[in-house]
């Protein structure tokens, strides 16, 4: 069905609007597809988690990822403590950098800066 | 090095004209983004100036967007400007594809297949407006969806949270929820093609009734924005069909209400557009059309509800779209009336409608090589892709005539046309193309054929294939490498004298198609539907309160009619392997000495067919293969070997049983003989035979063979208390 072109629509979500600074995409809750995170600018400071459905559908999962109205500006993900998951490295603007365990579900615990 | 200066921000690597190593491309704040080719040294020289008119650039992301192994670039913008994609010919030679995608400053670009279906797709993170999500699809047509694997994969939609695949009884279906009065929800086809000028559109809608909500569901087109497409659909409420331009309301449509509208009730709209007119049709009945000033192929095209909740399944578009489409059918022509109903003729004056034994035919005659005669139906719909077209035919002889007869399809004129149908002369059931001469020919099939005999001819097309049916069995089939076009149908001759009856079209026709089993008849009606002859004219039923089915060729002299074949023509791709058949059969002193009957399957045609039942004359029961004779004897029991004989004029009851490969011949509930032939035997008509004789058939039925399940052998446990108490020891 799908000729991938390079054509582009847009599927009409708004994934926040925040200040949206970076974007990174990871299957962080295990279910086959690609998350997105987003960073976000000084109006909020946080770093917000996007679940895919696996057709691209994207709903807010309710995380705002902040460390004491820090300013997360740089985004990685990768498996920090080999549980097998995706796990969060943000960088922050005038601070220390965080890191943030996803404990499998997709959602991320603070653990140090 | 010095390579570029100036306001550059972001850099990507990549390789992007196939030479091994790695090429750059960097963003300018006050200029464009830029290609820099490495030589495979690391030395870089400056490629190409990737000017898209914004020069802003902010970040080259690169990515195979067109999935063609090169890499192309995403470049997106730092300021309130749209970010570009340019696509790579696989040399390092990009070209801008012309794509505006958002308008806000894009700070962050994350690259992925998002949706599962194998191209990248991309999030853009934008600074002053919502982040958005990108999906990389074009979607061609013919488009269908059924909603089963739980996807509306191809189609946009504008509310997302409106939107869900629900369970309809074990069938999927697209509901938009709109209760609560929260406005227009819309899917569109997720495709920047243009559609053809004319294209066709199907959906299965429902409107759910509940509180707090309208009725309605529509299929759209033309569709430019929120507040600005063309749409055909219903209104539940105020029981209207309607065709309108949606520009923030519903205020400008026409109206067809002189239908009810149910709730909670599926209909199937279909919308067939043709440069700026559209036609609704919904179940298949035609119920508006509309002009409007336009072209209407240039926006996208899709289904619709307006503070409704509604359910969408099978929604398709193409460029035809059968289901919901209106048609003529069923037609059916019998001349009865001496009238033929929308049929237009070439050649008119050599078409005529006269009886033979007081049933109107229609006939062309073709007498001093007049050539070419068609009679076609002036249909008003378009055919759809999928549908069957029978006739009666028969080709008369006389000196100077020649002998054939055809159905026509996709006729365009005089020259272009093609048929499935006989030259008897030649004796060949051919398909072909006709294009001012008979030589184009997809298929043939060698039978031999009679003149003044009427054979009932079922073609089932389907798409660019062709399958014709000859008294039931198929005779020939192909596919038409250029199409099967929009053409009409109808019957033709040649230079002929042949007579045409019984013209049926429709989805699908019963007559002269194989049937399904179980088939049975005691022949108390004295009617056989279903049934084919060879040798018609020697049949026919009889008996004063029990009435039965009889042939007599006991009187005939040509051996080609001597034999008499009755038969059911079994479908072939649902026969089942095993297959019973029971008859009773009674031989009865005609003109000839002989005296026989047989019941007959794996009949593929009155030379090709066998055969299990009594030659009298030998008191012989027998299992062979007719081709043309009876020698071919493969199981055989002779009556004299046990002093019994086998009786004119008395009824036997035989059941012949096909299981797979063998047959097995029971009479009166006595085991009398059985052979494996080694091929299956349930892909020709079933029926009875007789030759050189005077035979009656009685209850004769066809089913699938049923085997019991065989009871256990021994019980679990004979003696339940002494025997299971031991096992529990």
């Amino acid at each position: 069905m799908n000729d991938g072109s390079g054509t582009f629509t847009d599927s009409g979500q708004a994934l926040g609007n925040d200040q949206g600074r970076l974007v990174k995409l990871g299957d962080i809750d295990g279910d086959g597809d690609l998350d997105a995170l987003t960073s976000n600018g000084s109006s909020t400071n946080t770093i917000r988690v996007w679940l895919n459905n696996g057709l691209a559908v994207f709903t807010d999962s309710g995380q705002t990822i902040n460390i004491d109205g820090s300013n997360h500006r740089g985004l990685a993900l990768g498996d920090l403590d080999g549980d097998g998951d995706l796990d969060l490295f943000a960088t922050t603007y005038g601070d220390n950098d965080a890191v943030f365990l996803n404990d499998g579900s997709g959602t991320f615990h603070f653990i140090r800066r | 090095m010095t390579i570029t200066n100036g306001l550059t921000l972001k850099l990507s690597l990549g390789d992007v004209d196939g030479d091994g190593d790695l090429d750059a491309a960097v963003s300018q704040d006050a200029g464009f983004t830029k290609l820099l080719l490495n030589d495979g040294t690391g030395t870089f020289t400056l490629g190409q100036d990737l000017n898209d008119g914004i020069n802003s650039n902010w970040s080259p992301e690169f990515g195979d967007f067109d999935n063609d192994g090169d890499l192309d670039l995403l470049l997106s913008k730092s300021s309130a400007q749209p970010n570009t994609l340019w696509l790579n010919d696989g040399n390092g030679n990009f070209t801008d594809s012309g794509q505006r995608l958002g308008s806000s400053a894009t700070l962050g670009i994350g690259i992925g297949d998002l949706d599962g279906d194998g191209d990248l797709d991309f999030i853009s993170a934008n600074y002053n407006t919502d982040n958005q999500v990108w999906l990389n699809e074009n979607v061609s047509l013919p488009y269908t969806q059924d909603f089963e694997n739980d996807t509306w994969q191809g189609l946009v939609i504008n509310k997302p949270q409106n939107f869900s695949i629900i369970d309809d009884g074990g069938n999927n279906k697209f509901q938009t929820d709109n209760s609560g009065l929260t406005g227009l929800s819309t899917a569109v086809l997720d495709s920047a093609l243009m559609l053809p000028s004319t294209f066709e559109m199907s959906v299965e809608m429902t409107a759910v009734s509940g509180p707090d909500r309208w009725l309605d569901g529509f299929l759209i087109f033309d569709y430019q924005s929120p507040t600005d497409f063309k749409y055909a659909g219903m209104f539940n409420g105020q029981n209207q069909w309607v065709i309108g331009h949606y520009q923030g309301n519903f205020n400008d449509k026409v109206i067809n209400n002189s239908l009810i509208i149910n709730n909670d009730t599926p209909y199937t709209a279909h919308v067939r557009i043709e440069g700026s007119t559209v036609y609704l049709a919904v179940d298949g009945e035609f119920v508006l059309e509309r002009t409007f000033s336009g072209p209407l192929n240039d926006g996208q095209a899709g289904i619709a509800s307006y503070n409704a909740v509604t359910c969408f399944d099978n929604f398709e578009i193409g460029v035809e779209v059968d289901k919901g489409a209106p048609t003529d059918f069923p037609y059916m022509e019998d001349f009865t009336d001496g009238i033929a109903d929308q049929i237009g003729y070439y050649g008119g004056n050599r078409w005529g409608i006269s009886p033979v034994s007081g049933n109107n035919k229609l006939f062309f005659n073709g007498g001093n090589n007049f050539g070419l005669g068609v009679a076609f139906l002036e249909n008003e719909f378009r055919l759809p892709n999928k549908f069957e077209f029978s006739a009666t035919m028969a080709s008369y002889s006389a000196a100077g005539f020649w002998n054939d007869g055809f159905l026509v399809f996709d006729y365009n004129g005089p020259n272009d046309f093609k048929y499935a149908g006989m030259f008897t002369g030649q004796d060949e059931w051919i398909i072909g193309h006709y294009q001012g001469n008979w030589g184009n020919r997809i298929a043939t099939a060698s039978r031999e054929l009679y003149t003044n005999i009427e054979y009932t001819l079922h073609l089932k097309v389907d798409g660019d294939h062709v399958k014709l049916f000859v008294d039931g069995l198929p005779v020939v089939e192909g596919t038409f490498t250029n199409g099967i076009g929009e053409g009409k149908v109808g019957v033709a001759g040649y230079n002929s004298r042949t007579g045409f009856d019984n013209i049926v079209l429709d989805t699908t026709v019963d007559q002269g198609s194989p049937g399904l089993l179980p088939y049975s008849n005691n022949f108390d009606t004295q009617d056989a539907p279903g049934i084919y002859y060879y040798n018609k004219l020697a049949w026919g039923f009889s008996g004063s309160t029990n009435k039965y089915l009889r042939a007599n060729t006991s009187y005939l002299t040509n051996p080609t009619r001597q034999l008499a074949t009755a038969y059911f023509p079994l479908e072939q791709t649902t026969a089942p392997s095993d297959i019973e058949i029971t008859a009773k059969v009674a031989s009865k002193n005609g003109a000839s000495s002989e005296h026989n009957g047989y019941v007959i399957f794996d009949y593929k045609h009155e030379f090709d067919f066998k055969y299990a039942g009594f030659d009298a004359n030998t008191n012989q029961w027998v299992i062979g293969h007719y081709q043309g004779d009876w020698n071919d004897v493969r199981a055989m029991i002779d009556w004299d070997d046990t002093s019994r004989t086998i009786n004119v004029n008395q009824w036997y009851s035989l059941n012949v049983t096909l299981t797979g490969t063998s047959v097995s011949l029971s009479v009166d509930g006595e085991f009398i003989t059985s052979y494996d032939f080694g091929t299956a035997l349930n892909q020709g008509g079933i029926g009875l035979a007789l030759y050189k004789a005077f035979t009656w058939f009685d209850d004769f039925n066809i089913s699938e063979l049923v085997v019991p399940l065989a009871p256990s052998a021994f019980p679990l446990f004979e003696n339940w208390d002494t025997e299971a108490d031991e096992l529990l020891i």
